[in-house]
């Protein structure tokens, strides 16, 4: 029977060890489809870079040829060559001169790329258009008579050529409103209502944005991405990238099997362990005297396995897999990226500033162009151009190079190849794929913990298997303490451990990328001089609480009498402590005031000038302890009240017998019986004064000339006004352990008598 | 039975299919508007949604923390679809690509003549000022221009001339305030001052400016030589050598006595260097039974030809990860639409338009607001929305800059020199 029991227990064991790597596996494939479609937006970002490149080498076509309308048609066939469709002159009046070609538009004058041409102050424009059917490239110009020059040409080639190294994937153009468009791939009938969805989602964001469809019953991600107009301001198409999502399946494919393995080997494992270290090998009579030694440590043992592997697993091949996948991405657009930038350099190099950064928008990469070594441009900032590390190659061929490099920290995937003299580096910002590991590797951590637990709560069941009624209490004791424990880990132990996470990145809520920067933030706390200031006032500050804790305890003793008025003064004393912080604080802004306030008015009748206490660096400090001392005196009073009713009265009788007066008493009997409260007065009130925030940030917000900034007031303003989490969270910890050290010696300077009173 | 059975089917069929079709796109609007503007804000918003049934839009005043909120309700991926900025923190959201770009949007919005969408209405510098490139960032709200505030009651009693409208010189500025500061009691302090020192930051630059200096370069990417260049001590030194004169309260002394506000309030100081919104107080303190009677004047210039001030504005902005981005700029358009600044600026006074049609009729019906808006034609953008170094890096500098002369006692220009060092650090560490 109790072997029985044991083998059931030992196997849910192994089967929830088994079925924890695969619940995980879910979120992993979820997590993975949608790094598959960041790269996918990568790619299409690429295509639509080759888009522009290929309108602005169409422009330079038209701005080298001689703006006569008698050779305009000769030069046009030839330059175009393959790829012209028309040629069309208007004249200043809007009439059309002569025209030929196929296609031809015959509404051009009414539209508003006619207009816009007007407005370009002769500069060639292109844009994507549509006539009789077929979808082209219009370039146009305004020449210096007023007259009008248009060029058509096929952008098939562009298509095709974009497609090299693409693979099994389809690339085509969707021309029209997001809700009434021309295409001629077959899934766009199948799917029309999704994609005019996605075209509609795309054109609002502005971005690349991608969803999954069954193209030709084949399980695909489809991304889009809109193409404006000459000025850059409507939609007039939308470009579309078709890849089948086992493409990117591999990856994931990889990921199964690496997941049944390691699941398979886990569970069993864990099977074995349980059994060879609890199996029970008495009779079964004797069971109830089975006791295993150290269970929790060989429960922990059998279960170990499984935690190293999923450790393994989430910090190595997690992000090496998924790494790989980003690598790969470059992979397939380096051969089209390096020969368009080559193809198109004298263009890119007329105006690096104004087209590095045009370029920088479609695709989203940052571009730094070297010559001579030097960078000659870059759309990366000065300040983070400083932060750019050295490439570590990774992928080399003749023509280009993929490596990682980091600016400020963060990863990217780079491309660089030369042109001419110039060295292009192309950077991808992996971010995306970065907090895609991250969170996973959280759930890893969630897993390892979960194990952990579960580790503990076998090895207990299987080491009490013959004592039902011990399992039964701890079950009871467990359900009572839960919800505590629940709140303890949810409320307390989970976001410290949150922020010592944090402390070692940098953290910004707003900014994506949050990149490891080991002990960085701590390093640079050391050079802030403002928070070793902020520590000085904070030490500084802290000095009150003594003083306070002087008058708290004569206030005790005055009110440590029967009787209604001393009742009376304790409610008066501790009314302090019940009302709203910040709207006493209001009211010691007033008496702290130089002409008007209270303070002043009083000193005045010693003779004591004027003090400008809260604008003054000499006295603000200062007059923030006062306002604590005050606020804390109710709350101090209270426990010194406790403390000194703990004390016997016979003490004193016994004393006043042997001819002790008061002043004795006190010295010998309060002080010395009031140690263990004193010191829980003055280790919370120090760990209090080390937090203050309230009248800082309501009457000097850190003024005047930082006199008053501390510690926690810096804190919340890295944390909150420059939303800088990790460093706020590396100062924390700092603090806090400044804290614990400072309680340290507080307990040691009590002695041991007074802390034992605690036990 | 079976009747009744078909009855309840069509009708549930009736509700789903009026619930689809009726199903309204909700857009949430934030802003730091309290009371009076608030209720403003609500009926703009109302004839919205009249007159676009298919949005239903969520009013979401926040009163404290404004930022923190909406950066973390933008980094947590739930944005609020319209949000009202600061000039001044427009370029920190641009840089971090917080910001949807207005201008291909309203180009379509505009040709559907959609309310709010053509920009030729509005003042161009406050258009400018939202502006990067070809980019545009933000709708302008309304605006408010820096000048010289002044009680004629308190001219009148002590027989000052006015400013002039058109413009006034230091010479001038000097004389009015030695005027206005006068010992009544004979203790040998005065009583009455001419102004009350402009030592914040948001005033002393268009001073500046009017001294004839510059704070940054033309690109914003040095302070050094400019902030403390030798005009800008000149025309530091020219106020502060009045506040020695005794022609502005102490600062410690004015804080002492509630701030400047309160002493224009009473008239026990003639003039008040601030920006436009300080209209709505004074009227506050008028219907209160105050005894002032406004005038405005433009800043003191050192060269009468040289006319500067710089005109304060915040906008409605669309953070760049909202979902629905044309509801969303057509709610932003509408709220800086004529509709929105007539009901804003001519009905509830809140500041001037950014309509200039609106702004005409605000001229026209309050002589204060007419000198403001006649402002407008010279006033310059505020460093502010040009340069992320501003915000909070350059105001905070500067107020230390002050203490440091005011509280412990540096020479302006050990102070000057101090700022513009610290900024050229912040800079070149690319701290913001």
């Amino acid at each position: 029977m109790k072997k029985r029991m044991f083998w059931i227990i030992t196997l849910i064991a192994s089967i929830c060890v088994f079925s924890g790597f695969w619940a995980l596996y879910s979120v992993v494939a979820e997590q993975y489809a949608q790094n598959a479609i960041t790269n996918e937006k990568f790619l299409v970002r690429n295509a639509n870079l080759h888009f522009d490149l290929l309108a602005a080498s169409r422009n330079q076509l038209l701005a080298e040829m001689e703006p006569e309308p008698a050779s305009f048609l000769q030069d046009a066939r030839a330059a175009a060559g393959d790829t012209f469709r028309y040629a069309l002159f208007v004249d200043p009046d809007g009439t059309v001169l002569w025209a030929e070609g196929q296609h031809l538009p015959g509404d051009f004058t009414a539209t508003i790329f006619y207009e816009t041409l007007y407005y370009s102050y002769g500069d060639p424009m292109s844009e994507i258009a549509l006539s009789d059917g077929t979808i082209h490239l219009q370039t146009g110009q305004v020449l210096d008579d007023g007259s009008v020059a248009l060029l058509g040409t096929t952008i098939d080639g562009f298509l095709s050529q974009t497609m090299e190294g693409f693979g099994e994937r389809w690339l085509g153009f969707f021309y029209g409103a997001h809700d009434d468009f021309t295409s001629d791939a077959a899934f766009a009938r199948e799917s029309r209502a999704q994609l005019s969805a996605l075209f509609l989602k795309s054109m609002n964001s502005q971005r690349p944005e991608s969803t999954m469809l069954n193209a030709d019953g084949v399980r695909s991600i489809f991304t889009t991405v809109p193409l404006y107009d000459a000025d850059r301001w409507d939609v007039k198409a939308y470009l579309g990238l078709l890849t089948p999502y086992s493409f990117w399946g591999q990856g994931l494919s990889q990921i199964r099997a690496w997941i049944t393995v390691v699941s398979l080997l886990s569970a069993l494992l864990s099977l074995l362990l349980l059994s060879f270290f609890f199996f029970p090998r008495q009779a079964e009579a004797s069971l109830e005297r089975n006791t295993v030694q150290k269970p929790l440590l060989k429960g922990f043992l059998a279960f170990l396995p499984a935690v190293l592997l999923a450790l393994l697993f989430f910090s190595v091949h997690i992000p090496r897999n998924l790494e790989q996948t980003t690598e790969d991405s470059w992979s397939i657009a380096a051969e089209q990226v390096v020969s368009h930038y080559t193809e198109n350099a004298a263009w890119i190099t007329s105006d690096l500033d104004e087209n590095l950064r045009q370029m920088k928008k479609t695709s989203g990469n940052d571009i730094t162009v070297y010559r001579n070594g030097q960078v000659e441009r870059s759309t990366i900032s000065d300040r983070m151009l400083k932060r750019l590390s050295a490439e570590q190659p990774l992928v080399r061929t003749a023509k280009y190079e993929i490596g990682n490099v980091e600016i400020n920290r963060v990863q990217q995937k780079s491309l660089s190849f030369s042109v001419g003299d110039r060295r292009f580096l192309l950077t991808r910002d992996v971010t995306d794929m970065n907090n895609t590991v991250l969170s996973l590797q959280f759930y890893g951590v969630g897993l390892v913990v979960i194990l952990l637990l579960a580790s503990l709560m076998f090895a207990f069941l299987l080491a009490n298997i013959g004592n039902p009624v011990k399992i039964k209490k701890a079950a009871i004791g467990y359900a009572f303490l839960a919800p505590a424990l629940i709140h303890l880990v949810w409320w307390a132990a989970g976001p410290m451990a949150f922020s010592l996470f944090l402390a070692f990145r940098r953290w910004s809520v707003v900014d994506p990328a949050k990149p490891f920067v080991g002990l960085g933030n701590f390093a640079e706390l050391l050079r802030d001089g403002p928070f070793w200031n902020a520590l000085k006032n904070t030490a500084l500050y802290s000095l009150h609480v003594p003083l306070g804790m002087a008058v708290s305890l004569l206030l005790a003793m005055a009110v440590n009498k029967a009787g209604k008025v001393a009742i009376l003064l304790r409610v008066l004393y501790y009314l302090p402590v019940v009302t709203a912080g910040v709207a006493t604080t209001i009211v010691w802004r007033w008496i702290f005031n130089r002409d008007f306030g209270m303070l002043n008015y009083f000193l005045g009748f010693f003779g004591i000038s004027k003090i400008a206490w809260l604008d003054s660096p000499q006295f603000a400090l200062g007059a923030i302890m006062l306002i604590s001392i005050w606020g804390a005196l109710g709350s101090q009073m209270l426990i010194f009240l406790a403390g000194l009713q703990g004390i016997p009265k016979e003490f004193y009788d016994a004393a006043s017998v042997d001819g002790a007066n008061k002043f004795r008493g006190f010295r010998y009997i309060t002080l010395p019986l009031l140690k263990p409260t004193s010191l829980f007065v003055l280790v919370t009130s120090v760990i209090g004064s080390f937090q203050v925030f309230t009248p800082i940030y309501v009457l000097t917000q850190g003024g005047p000339l930082r006199s008053t900034d501390v510690v926690f007031y810096h804190i919340w303003e890295a944390a909150w006004v420059e939303m800088r989490m990790g460093y706020a969270a590396a100062q924390s910890w700092v603090l806090f352990l400044l804290l614990a050290l400072l309680t340290v010696l507080e307990f040691r300077m009590f002695g041991k008598d007074s802390w034992k009173a605690y036990k | 039975m079976k009747k009744n059975v078909l009855f309840v089917a069509l009708l549930v069929l009736l509700l789903v299919l009026s619930a689809t079709l009726f199903a309204k796109t909700q857009l949430r609007v934030t802003t730091w508007a309290g009371g009076e503007e608030a209720a403003l804000d609500e009926a703009i918003i109302a004839e919205f949604m009249a007159q676009n049934p298919e949005y239903e839009v969520i009013y979401e005043p926040v009163s404290s923390n404004y930022y923190q909120k909406i950066l973390t309700d933008i980094g947590a991926g739930t944005p609020p679809d319209v949000v009202l900025l600061d000039a001044e923190m427009v370029p920190r959201y641009v840089e971090g690509d917080f910001l949807t770009d207005l201008n291909p949007f309203l180009n379509r919005l505009a040709r559907e003549n959609v309310a709010g969408a053509d920009l030729d209405g509005f003042f161009p510098v406050l258009v400018d000022i939202f502006r990067s490139g070809r980019s545009l960032y933000a709708i302008p709200k309304d605006t408010s221009p820096v000048g010289v505030f002044y009680n004629k009651v308190m001219f009148d009693e002590l027989g000052v001339p006015y400013p002039p409208e058109e413009g006034w010189t230091w010479e001038e500025f000097e004389e009015t305030a030695r005027l206005l500061s006068v010992d009544k009691d004979g203790d040998g302090q005065n009583d009455t001052w001419g102004f009350s020192f402009p030592s914040w930051v948001g005033v002393m630059v268009p001073l500046l400016w009017a001294g004839g200096g510059e704070i940054f370069d033309a690109d914003f990417s040095h302070v050094e030589g400019y902030l403390n260049s030798e005009t800008n001590l000149e025309t530091f030194n020219y106020f502060w050598d009045l506040l020695q004169k005794g022609y502005a309260p102490d600062p410690q002394e004015a804080s002492a006595l509630g701030g400047a506000s309160p002493l224009f309030y009473t008239s026990r100081i003639g003039m008040i260097i601030t920006g436009r919104w300080f209209n709505i107080s004074v009227k506050n303190q008028i219907a209160q039974g105050a005894n002032i009677r406004l005038g405005a004047a433009t800043l003191p210039l050192k060269d009468i030809d040289n006319k500067e001030t710089v005109t304060y504005a915040s906008g409605w902005a669309v953070p760049s990860n909202v979902a629905d981005k044309q509801g969303a700029i057509k709610l932003a358009a509408w709220l800086g639409s004529e509709y929105a600044q007539r009901k804003r600026c001519l009905e509830g006074g809140l500041a001037i338009s950014a309509q200039q049609s609106i702004a005409e009729l605000q001229a026209s019906s309050d002589a204060v607001d007419k000198v403001f808006i006649s402002m407008l034609d010279f006033a310059r953008v505020p460093p502010g929305s040009q340069t992320k170094f501003y915000r909070p890096k350059f105001e905070e500098t500067w107020a230390e800059a002050f203490d440091r002369i005011y509280v412990a006692g540096n020479t302006v220009k050990e102070a000057f020199d101090w700022a513009a060092q610290t900024m050229e650090e912040f800079i070149e560490l690319g701290e913001y």
